[in-house]
């Protein structure tokens, strides 16, 4: 019983859980551990000023989780979000949160271009094939992890056509070395992609030393002419990997701007049971700017239609076969 | 335990995150009992005993790297296993793996894009390897009391969720320091040992700052659970008391059935506290049900 006492008197003090301590807590966890205030134009402090008046010590949980989620709406993060209990998850970013444009892309018309023998990962993790009547092969990854390794067997597979089309579009993101460790046989050379850092204290200033990120040679060669498709809805990971391939020569972006979150993403709680996500990092693209909050532009502009979706259409991914056949 | 994880953006990732923790969770069980185990083959001798144990366990650990919270759990996935040989010199191997989910506060049910989801509290795997070498100090027909080196292997895969999201986490330490183990005993059937053990010196690795910094994802770059595992290890430091405090102290209540035979309870409280990058403090408490067979 000793141990017991002495040991829960050395527990630091958890935040209190009341309406003005939790908007507190979450306010300081983002000015502590959020990175890209500056890339998103975002000016906490007098965040703070308009939003701290609204919380009392009586405000309810539905006030307050508004409150909270019209605060971190200013930061429009593909990566910060709000859970709470039988709530739908708010999130930061408006195209995610409203879904607009979600429909231009969907997979199962995606389907109707490919030959009848085209192959799908777990829960269409992957889908690739050949595009009927063209010597064009494509593949589209919905996250990035170890699906990605199945572009060795997709490049083998298809070693004879003009090109690839390589689909990011609605990509979730996920872990961008699977990324970096597949594509190997489309470089052949060190490419230098983007370079972090991560906060790693308090202070505004407090981050760790800049890493710089490349992508290395690994295998047979390819040097085929690429396409790569991304949309509003490319996040992340999915963004850092079309950063990878914005470095190589044969590649032509093509589709819509990235969704423009690009750090990592962590997890924090609060007193009251609910979740909130943060990033705690910056990147810079090889040409040494930040596209955090912007996104990554494409070479060739093109959005589909709902009018071409709904009749089954997808125009981007035509303008992305023409380019390669 | 997923020594392979960084970015953690949707609920797939977080599949994958599970799918690898079991995988390197279940490596470094292996490898932890296959080294037990050979230390109960090598030492073929009398005065040997194996101690099997199952108990409940209770942590209570505030890790500020993951969050200012206080997370608790009472759970009865708590095994041993300890060899013992008590000869010229005294030796005791001991490997306890620990599964919990603690959590600060309840499950709860929220809507992902109209998907209906269910919160889960962390998942944490302890594993705890220790080995003592001493002799006695203190030999009568009713006090033994031992002292000596200790080597202790303290391995913890955290695995953190926030609703939709989730973060693995690590912590391992490798320390030398000593023990000290009195035992008593009442009569020719009953007799209780109390021991304590504590690091001085030891090789120490956490999770960054900020659970994941580019430190971390080129350790995890290799996509493999044992070069990761290994990466993290050697991004480790030294740490004397100064930066990692950790001790345990225990007893054991033994009833003797028979020379060969052995029944027990036994009680054990694992502290540790360590304040860089971030402050952590756990302690668990942790009651066995013993059965030793001596040999």
């Amino acid at each position: 019983m000793l141990f017991l006492s002495g040991c829960e008197k050395m527990f630091i003090e958890p935040p209190k859980n009341n309406p003005e301590a939790i908007f507190e807590n979450l306010w300081t966890t983002f000015n502590e551990e959020y990175a890209p205030f500056e890339e998103r134009k975002v000016n906490w402090d007098s965040i703070y000023n308009v939003y701290r008046p609204l919380v009392k010590s009586n405000t309810t949980d539905d006030e307050l989780f508004q409150v909270l989620s019209n605060m971190l709406k200013v930061f429009d993060d593909g990566h910060i979000s709000l859970t709470a209990p039988n709530r739908q998850v708010f999130y930061s970013n408006r195209i995610r949160r409203e879904k607009i444009d979600d429909e231009l892309f969907n997979k199962q018309i995606i389907k109707t271009y490919l030959e009848s023998d085209f192959k799908t990962g777990t829960d269409e993790s992957y889908i690739y094939g050949k595009i009927k009547n063209q010597n064009v092969a494509y593949i589209f990854f919905d996250y990035v992890a170890d699906n990605w390794f199945v572009l060795e067997e997709f490049l083998n597979k298809y070693n004879n056509v003009n090109g690839y089309i390589i689909d990011l579009r609605h990509n979730q993101g996920g872990d961008f070395t699977y990324c970096f460790s597949a594509i190997g046989r489309l470089t052949n050379q060190n490419r230098y992609v983007f370079r972090s850092k991560t906060k790693n204290g308090k202070g505004k200033n407090e981050y760790t030393e800049w890493k710089q990120w490349y992508i290395e040679p690994n295998g047979n060669f390819v040097s085929k002419p690429i396409v790569l498709l991304a949309d509003r809805y490319t996040i992340s990971a999915g963004e850092r990997s079309v950063m990878a391939f914005k470095t190589l020569p044969n590649v032509t972006f093509i589709g819509d701007t990235t969704n423009g979150a690009h750090g990592t993403m962590i997890g924090r709680e609060l007193a009251n049971g609910w979740y909130y996500s943060l990033v705690p990092q910056k990147v810079e693209l090889f040409d040494g700017k930040s596209y955090e909050g912007i996104g990554l532009a494409p070479d060739i502009y093109i959005k589909n239609l709902i009018s071409e979706i709904e009749q089954g259409q997808d125009k981007t991914l035509e303008y992305a076969i023409d380019r390669l056949k | 335990m997923d020594f392979n994880k960084n970015d953690f953006t949707n609920s797939k990732s977080y599949k994958l995150i599970n799918k690898n923790y079991m995988r390197v969770s279940f490596i470094i069980v292996a490898i932890l009992i296959f080294l037990s185990t050979a230390t109960y083959c090598l030492s073929q001798d009398l005065k040997n005993s194996l101690r099997l144990q199952i108990g409940l366990g209770h942590i209570a650990r505030q890790d500020f790297v993951f969050s200012p919270f206080i997370h608790r759990d009472l759970s009865p996935l708590n095994f041993g296993i300890c060899y013992q040989r008590d000869k010229k010199y005294f030796q005791n191997a001991n490997l306890r793996l620990a599964l919990l989910s603690p959590s600060h506060s309840d499950i709860y049910q929220f809507f992902d894009d109209n998907k209906k989801e269910t919160t889960s509290p962390h998942f944490f795997t302890l594993v705890d390897l220790d080995y003592w070498f001493g002799k006695s100090i203190k030999q009568t027909d009713k006090v033994s009391t031992k002292v000596g080196l200790s080597v202790n292997a303290d391995i913890q895969a955290l695995n953190y969720v926030y609703g939709r999201i989730g973060s693995f986490g690590y912590f391992s330490s490798f320390g030398l320091g000593g023990f000290v183990n009195q035992t008593y005993k009442f009569n020719d059937k009953n007799s209780l040992t109390a021991y304590a053990s504590m690091p001085i010196i030891s090789w120490f690795a956490r999770s960054p700052y900020l659970v994941n910094d580019d430190e971390f994802i080129e350790n995890t770059s290799s996509h493999s659970g044992v070069k990761t595992f290994f990466a993290f290890i050697g991004d480790g430091k030294p740490a004397t008391l100064n930066r990692l405090q950790m001790v345990d102290i225990g007893a054991n209540y033994t009833y003797h059935l028979s020379p060969k035979w052995d029944i027990g309870i036994s009680y054990l409280f694992e502290f540790i506290h360590s304040s860089k990058p971030r402050n952590l403090l756990s302690y668990k408490n942790s009651i066995f049900f013993n059965t030793n067979f001596n040999f």
